[in-house]
Parts: C-alpha cells; structure tokens; sequence
C-alpha cells in the first residue's frame, strides 16, 4: 500500500449516527475513486451518497520539487505558537503527534474557542489519519484566522502557503464536511505488527 | 595582512545505525579480516560544551553509514567566510551568547560551531532549516547574488542533513567565530575587545 500525500477535504456527508448500518457508497464514476482506499476505510462512519464531484477537493501535501512537508509546517507552528519550544526527537509518527499536542496542551492559558489548545485537534490527529469533522474544522478554520497575523509575520514564505493551503482546506469542509489525511494511517499499515515479525524470524 | 583559510569539506553522512557505544576500542573501526580502517565507519565528535550540537547521537560511539554526501564551499577564497559574516550581520547575531537552555539564535550553531569538527545531528539540522526558510525572503532582499548562492547551497545541505548527520572534515576553527578576522567585515565587537 501507498502512501498518501493528499489531505482530502469533502463536503455534503452526514455522519451517520451511531447503530445505524452502513450506507452504501456507490463511487464508481465519480470522483471519489480519486481517494486512496485507505482513506474511504477511515471515512466508514460518513455517508458520502451526496458527495458531488465539486464536492471533494485535494491538496497535495508535498507540492512541486520544493516540498514543505507536514511535519516541517507544524514544528514551524509550534514555535510560534510556544515560542522558543523544539520537539524532542521522536521515534514514529504516532509519538510524534503526541509530543506535539502535548506541549501545546501544557502551554495552557488558552482562550475558551482555542480549548485545548490552538490546532490541537490538527496536530493530534489528523496526521493519523483520523477524519476531522465540521465541527473540528470551524474550529481549526478559526485558529487559522486567529493566528494568521502571526503566521505571515514570520516572513516564511513557504510555511505561509502552506498556512493558507491548510487554512483552504478546513474552511471548504467548514458546513456538513469532512478532511482526512491518511498519511500516517497508510504508514502504520505497512509495518507489519511484532508478532508478524517474529513469525517472519 | 596573511590569510588563514580552514580548508575542508562538509559530508552528510546518511542511513547511520550505532555499531558500538562509547568507549569502544578504535579496533571497531577496523575491518576483522584486512585488519583496514572501514570506509562506512564513523566514530561521533560531540563539541563538550554545546552537546545539543550532537543530540539524538551517542559521542564517542561508532556509528555505520550507508550513504554520504559531499560538498565544498571552501574554493580557495574567502567566499565562505564572507558568507558567514553577511549572515551574522543579517539576522544580528548575539556573538556573546552561549550555550542556553531555550531555543537559540538564528543560525547559532552554523556560525559558532559551524567550522569545529563534530557532528551536527538531524535534531539540531531541522532547526537550521527552519532558519533557512525564516530568512530567506529577507536574504533575497540584499540582491546580493554570490551571498544568495551560498545561502541557497548551504541550505540545501543543511536540509539533506535533516535525514542524516552533517560533519565539517576540515581544519577547525582555532577558536569560535574566527571567520570575523579573515574576512575583516564584522569588528570584534564584544569579543577580544573587551579584553584590552
């Protein structure tokens, strides 16, 4: 299985409510086979029936031959956001998204729309994969406004495009939407578990 | 006025993986059977009094690579040193600060230690290159073509050393900040002055 390097940002699905079966999603034709087939995996909580082909709208998480990466753009957030705070090195993906939700949680001090912390929910999950719902997305689509004096201050051009891509995407699933970034969902899959590598031993 | 110059080369050293931990023999350098100094051997130089300089590495421990890279920038002028200089002066580098416990100075450890042979871990790299790209708006706005050269080469150094570790094989430095003598463009400021 491939990796993924686009964030997927939909609109037009319902979450299905809890008990109920799963809708049959009917993609062939449409758009939606763009999608990584990891990435309609994560999405099995979300009716996509009414997902229209402008409904669906992809951003290349490494453009052109100059990639800015993920992960080079939410440390770059992190020092902003808890001036002068580096990431100790991590060992994987997962402990990455932690460490980093964790010292923006321990910062505190954060205004009552920022909860948990400013793009928390961003750093937390949505590199694993995990779908970010409208509700998520208003949230992040506002910590995105809030911050965007101090973002552009910086005077990094990259990171900038980055920030407005980013911000882009959120406010495009901002009503009855969803964003998921497969990328580190495809990645766990691929290693394979202990036991498997013990069996290969 | 005679001109010192530390020749030498940067090497990106990719794929390390430890092979023995500090205090082993140099023996572990050497291969069993020609009894030859192995080629993808290295042994980690840490500076003592910055370790962050070698973080997420063991100094004095031996490490194997499976790929490198090279890159001069000392071609026989003082090009590099001059480099240096412009880019203190840029970001306005505190010459007196040391080693602190907060995040340091743009560009702190390329322009102290940055001609000190030791090895500069990934950890410390990906903050370089954030450097990089904080400043590099503001460096293009000099319009000073060989200085953006250089900026643009070292950078794309320090950002292959993000994946790997970077090491300066040259002559050091004799002490830090050496460079302002050669190229004469920045005054000792607080350094030897102070000391008369």
């Amino acid at each position: 299985m491939s990796t993924s390097y686009y964030i997927y940002a939909l609109r037009n699905v319902c979450k299905r409510a809890s008990g109920m079966p799963r809708a049959q999603c009917e993609t062939e034709g449409s758009r939606l086979t763009e999608i990584a087939s990891d990435c309609l995996d994560g999405l099995e909580d979300y009716d996509l029936r009414d997902v229209k082909d402008d409904d669906l709208a992809m951003y290349r998480e490494n453009p052109s031959q100059d990639p800015y990466s993920f992960e080079r753009f939410c440390e770059r957030l992190l020092l902003i956001l808890v001036e002068g705070k580096e990431l100790e090195p991590v060992r994987d993906a997962g402990a990455w998204c932690d460490a980093i939700a964790d010292i923006v949680e321990q910062r505190g001090d954060w205004c009552e729309e920022e909860g948990r912390g400013p793009f928390w929910e961003m750093f937390r999950w949505l590199y694993r994969g995990t779908p970010m719902d409208e509700k998520v997305c208003r949230k992040l689509l506002a910590d995105f406004d809030r911050w965007d004096g101090r973002a552009r201050s910086i005077e990094n051009m990259k990171f900038y495009d980055y920030y407005k891509m980013l911000r882009e995407c959120f406010q495009f699933s901002a009503s009855n939407g969803v964003v998921v970034f497969p990328y580190a969902r495809a990645e766990s899959k691929e290693s394979p578990r202990p036991e498997q590598v013990e069996e290969l031993a | 006025m005679s001109v010192q110059s530390y020749l030498g080369k940067y090497v990106v050293f990719f794929g390390l993986k430890r092979e023995a931990a500090a205090g082993a023999p140099d023996s572990q350098l050497l291969c069993a059977h020609s009894g030859r100094r192995l080629r993808n051997r290295i042994r980690i130089e840490g500076i003592p009094e910055y370790p962050r300089y070698a973080k997420g590495l063991e100094v004095g421990g031996i490490y194997s690579w499976t790929q490198m890279r090279e890159e001069t920038v000392f071609d026989g002028s003082l090009n590099f040193y001059v480099f240096l200089a412009k880019l203190a002066m840029l970001v306005e580098h505190d010459w007196r600060a040391e080693n602190s416990t907060c995040r340091p100075g743009p560009f702190f450890e390329l322009l102290r230690y940055g001609l000190q042979r030791a090895h500069l871990s990934s950890f410390v790299a990906a903050k370089l290159r954030h450097d990089f790209e904080d400043w590099e708006t503001r460096a293009d706005a000099a319009e000073d073509e060989a200085f953006m050269e250089l900026y643009r080469k070292v950078g794309a150094l320090i950002s292959d050393a993000t994946h790997g570790v970077l090491y300066f094989d040259g002559v050091p430095e004799p002490e830090p900040y050496d460079f302002r003598r050669l190229t004469g463009l920045v005054s000792n400021g607080c350094g030897d002055d102070d000391q008369i």
